[in-house]
């Protein structure tokens, strides 16, 4: 077993839609009707920028992305629904750049470990959703990265969710249409990878969803390859909304 | 200040435009043919920031058959896309529909969150020139535009310079009110004025900072007026912002 690393210093972090089987059930037909009008082709990528970066440290003390946008004036910040929707993603790190056109990656170029991808609630795929996924503090970092020995191993993994430890998902990498390495090729067509650069490998449909200031969320796996993620969500008042003063 | 980043004998320096040539900060004077120009940013210890904007314009927006959207309609793209002035954009063999985009750039100066309009020009750090090439043959409706169109390496030419908001004042400029033009192989095809956006500079700081904080380095590309012209290999593309120069890449083979 490679020995462990601290979290190198993250880059671009790329992530992915649509590669896993849940998410083309949850659209059933309509994945061919407008606007999407056909399974898409090439990979559906979004990019959590940086200021959506927090530390795992940060993350257990509480995160403050406002959990209702009811009374929210902004149009910018109205999600779907309330609440926080978890993602939470196996994260492929780059420790040395790949070109463009890459098709042989090498396991000991990579780190893996845990990300929280936390979206706004929303019901369409067909525009980028960055109102919905790029607010302050919605990707949570590992603490930790490690290297594995084979993409086998990387495939084994099995990714178990919990909002206070009492609503749980579980997810196995395995079920991703396009595995680890098979997503590396098909994104490296038209990416260039710098080092740090991160690639999410993807995330089932309609996880968790955290509601409530205390709630809180911890990710792990049970074979000790990857420690455990955990995140809490505090009390935070609704972007835009009067406070005490009634002053917005 | 007006400024660009460029490599010369395998060497970084920052330089300023003097008499058609570049004073490079080690005081040497070089003809603009001499060196390799970066973008003319200014490195930051994390990944850069690059917001862009579809569907800006009014009149890109009837281009392309769409009603201009009531919400800016933005995307983002990583940073491994960007290369300076005078390089070459690599084009698919497959592509039929390979477009530039010319568009203003503008570069965060300061922290930026929950800014109002009123107040975004304390948050600029500059302006400079960016080319937002799509390939339009890989769209899809997922995501739309994904960055197999728009995040590919050597299809986001930025610069020559970045330009001061001082600066562009010094040359009685007004952001919002410059003239881009675009030109293959010298002929003028595309023609527009920023006064055209339908979401102003100042306004998209206000939406983008209201559910993000920006920081410095950090891009908005904001959108291309309409002219749109399929490139080919071999085709020298100049896209031209007043006050803010030329941006020229040739497109070459993949």
């Amino acid at each position: 077993m490679p020995a462990s690393s601290p979290s190198p210093s993250i880059a671009t972090v790329y992530g992915v839609l649509m590669n896993h089987p849940s998410e083309h059930e949850a659209l059933g037909t309509s994945i061919n009707e407008a606007p999407y009008k056909a399974v898409p082709n090439a990979p559906v990528l979004y990019i959590k920028p940086s200021n959506t970066f927090v530390s795992q440290k940060k993350a257990e003390k509480g995160i403050t992305i406002p959990l209702s946008t009811a009374n929210a004036q902004s149009i910018s910040v109205k999600g779907d629904e309330d609440g926080l929707d978890m993602r939470p993603c196996v994260g492929l790190v780059f420790q040395t750049p790949y070109a463009q056109g890459s098709t042989r990656f090498k396991t000991q170029d990579f780190e893996v470990g845990f990300f929280l991808d936390i979206t706004r609630p929303h019901n369409s795929f067909y525009r980028p959703p960055i109102k919905f996924n790029a607010m302050d503090q919605s990707l949570v970092l590992p603490a930790m990265t490690i290297g594995f020995d084979s993409w086998d191993e990387l495939a084994k993994l099995e990714v178990h969710c919990s909002v206070n430890l009492l609503n749980q998902s579980t997810y196995n990498v395995q079920d991703f249409l396009r595995p680890p390495l098979a997503l590396l090729k098909a994104v490296s067509e038209f990416i260039a990878f710098e080092a740090g650069d991160v690639l999410l490998l993807g995330c089932p449909a309609k996880g968790l969803r955290v509601k409530q200031a205390g709630d809180t969320v911890v990710v792990m796996t049970f074979d000790s390859l990857i420690t455990t993620l955990v995140a809490k969500f505090l009390n935070v008042p609704p972007v835009g909304a009067a406070n005490e003063e009634g002053k917005v | 200040m007006k400024q660009a980043r460029v490599l010369y004998q395998d060497q970084l320096f920052q330089a300023t435009e003097e008499a058609d040539a570049l004073r490079l900060d080690n005081d040497e004077l070089v003809s603009f043919e001499q060196v390799q120009w970066l973008p003319p940013l200014a490195p930051i210890s994390r990944p850069r920031t690059i917001l862009c904007l579809g569907l800006n314009y009014r009149d890109h927006a009837a281009e392309l058959a769409f009603k201009p959207p009531s919400e800016p309609l933005a995307f983002l793209k990583g940073q491994s896309s960007l290369i300076g002035h005078d390089a070459h954009t690599l084009r698919p063999a497959e592509a039929t529909h390979m477009h530039y985009e010319c568009e203003l750039a503008v570069v965060i100066g300061r922290k930026a969150k929950d800014v109002q309009a009123a107040d975004a020009h304390t948050v600029i750090g500059g302006y400079t020139i960016a080319n937002d090439y799509a390939i339009r043959d890989y769209l899809e409706n997922w995501y739309r535009p994904n960055l197999k169109v728009k995040g590919r390496p050597t299809c986001t030419p930025i610069g020559p310079w970045l330009v001061s908001a001082q600066a562009l004042k010094k040359q009685k400029r007004d952001p919002a009110n410059l003239v881009l033009e675009t030109k293959v192989n010298g002929v003028v095809t595309q023609r527009g004025n920023t006064q055209d956006m339908i979401f102003s500079v100042p306004y998209l700081i206000e939406y983008f900072s209201s559910f993000m904080t920006l920081q410095p380095g950090d891009l908005i590309l904001t959108g291309t007026p309409d002219g749109v012209v399929d490139c080919k290999v071999g085709d020298v593309v100049e896209c031209s912002i007043e006050g803010l120069g030329i941006l020229k890449n040739t497109i070459a083979t993949l």
